[in-house]
């Protein structure tokens, strides 16, 4: 029995992680297709719970998502003037 | 001149007899099983077998029936043996023609104790399967049905086990994973969101779907900084795996709410 990290193949690598199974846990009746399925050793799967959302899945390897780049603040906008009634 | 007793002999005896006293100074046959004439016989017992039937002479191989006490417990003890190369044989207790083996052979003769609670359990005693005990509370006034074997046993009568409430959890404001007998289940997790439009996978999937997560802020205190507002949050795209989080903030440049990173949520997810 094996534990997963689930990523969709079909779109382009790197791929997010979008699911974390444990087959020793539980009985999935409907575990995605092995395509989309990355078996992982226990250190992978206990270091997920840094953050389950940031993952990625790269030629066969599970790598953590670099962290984001800072925010732009966004654009100043001008307000206009409420029309005078 | 020595003392010389005299003494008289009752009746014919048989070879292999006890004698007993019938008065002063006369003796007689102590009598069989089914006749029987001696009325006490006392033994001062410090060993296993002070009192042994053999079913053979004890010059070959032999079994004994022994009375007498235990001395390495020091509790009274009958006890069997083979000796000299006998094989063992066992024992069996018979009350008015009716033989009971002991220990029970598993055909449902059983020991229990001296008294019991009406309604209670029974419980094994020990390993021999033989004897019970009393096991305590189960009184059912009525009917214990069974209708939803436990869950993950796959035997649809089968009650529930312990080990069907699972849990898994990594302490305060850590995951929390809880499942019940019947495969309802619930998690929490508190974490960072990266653009305001993400997908957030449930650290363990569900078996079959997620009905419902409810999403919130898990940094209120923030509301009281630089952009003192609250974030609206958004869950979307439901699955078995993961789930859509939209998280908006109103920005006062902007006037408006955009769609914010780096922001502190945490959740409660239910599924099966």
């Amino acid at each position: 029995m094996v534990k997963y990290a689930r990523f969709d193949h079909t779109k382009p690598e790197p791929q997010p992680v979008i699911g974390w199974y444990d087959t020793d846990f539980h009985n999935y009746p409907n575990l995605p297709p092995a395509a989309d399925l990355l078996a992982l050793t226990d250190a992978q799967w206990d270091a997920r719970m840094s953050d389950p959302s940031a993952w990625l899945h790269k030629g066969g390897a599970l790598l953590p998502r670099p962290p984001p780049a800072p925010a732009v603040a966004p654009a100043k906008v001008t307000i206009p003037k409420s029309p005078v009634g | 001149m020595p003392y010389q007793p005299q003494v008289e002999q009752s009746g014919s005896v048989t070879p292999g007899h006890v004698a007993a006293w019938t008065t002063d100074g006369v003796i007689q046959d102590g009598g069989t099983p089914s006749a029987p004439f001696l009325t006490t016989l006392g033994l001062q017992s410090n060993s296993l077998v002070s009192f042994g039937i053999a079913n053979a002479p004890v010059t070959g191989a032999y079994n004994q029936l022994g009375l007498g006490f235990d001395p390495a417990t020091g509790n009274a003890a009958l006890s069997v043996a083979g000796y000299d190369g006998a094989a063992n044989v066992g024992f069996v207790v018979i009350i008015n023609g009716v033989t009971y083996a002991f220990p029970g052979a598993g055909g449902g003769d059983v020991v229990g104790p001296g008294s019991s609670t009406d309604g209670d359990v029974a419980l094994f005693n020990g390993a021999t399967g033989a004897l019970l005990k009393d096991g305590g509370n189960a009184r059912v006034a009525g009917a214990l049905s069974i209708l939803i074997g436990a869950f993950g046993s796959g035997n649809s009568t089968q009650a529930v086990n312990l080990s069907d409430f699972a849990r898994q959890n990594s302490g305060n404001e850590g995951w929390q994973y809880f499942r019940d007998p019947n495969g309802n289940i619930i998690q929490s997790y508190k974490g960072t969101n990266t653009t305001g439009a993400d997908t957030i996978a449930f650290p363990l999937a569900f078996p079959n779907a997620c009905s419902q997560v409810i999403a919130m802020d898990a940094d209120p205190t923030a509301w009281a900084s630089m952009e003192p507002q609250p974030v609206v949050y958004g869950v979307e795209n439901i699955s078995a795996s993961s789930f859509g989080l939209y998280a908006a903030k109103f920005n006062n440049i902007a006037t408006g709410f955009i769609l914010t990173g780096s922001l502190i949520f945490r959740y409660i997810a239910i599924g099966y």
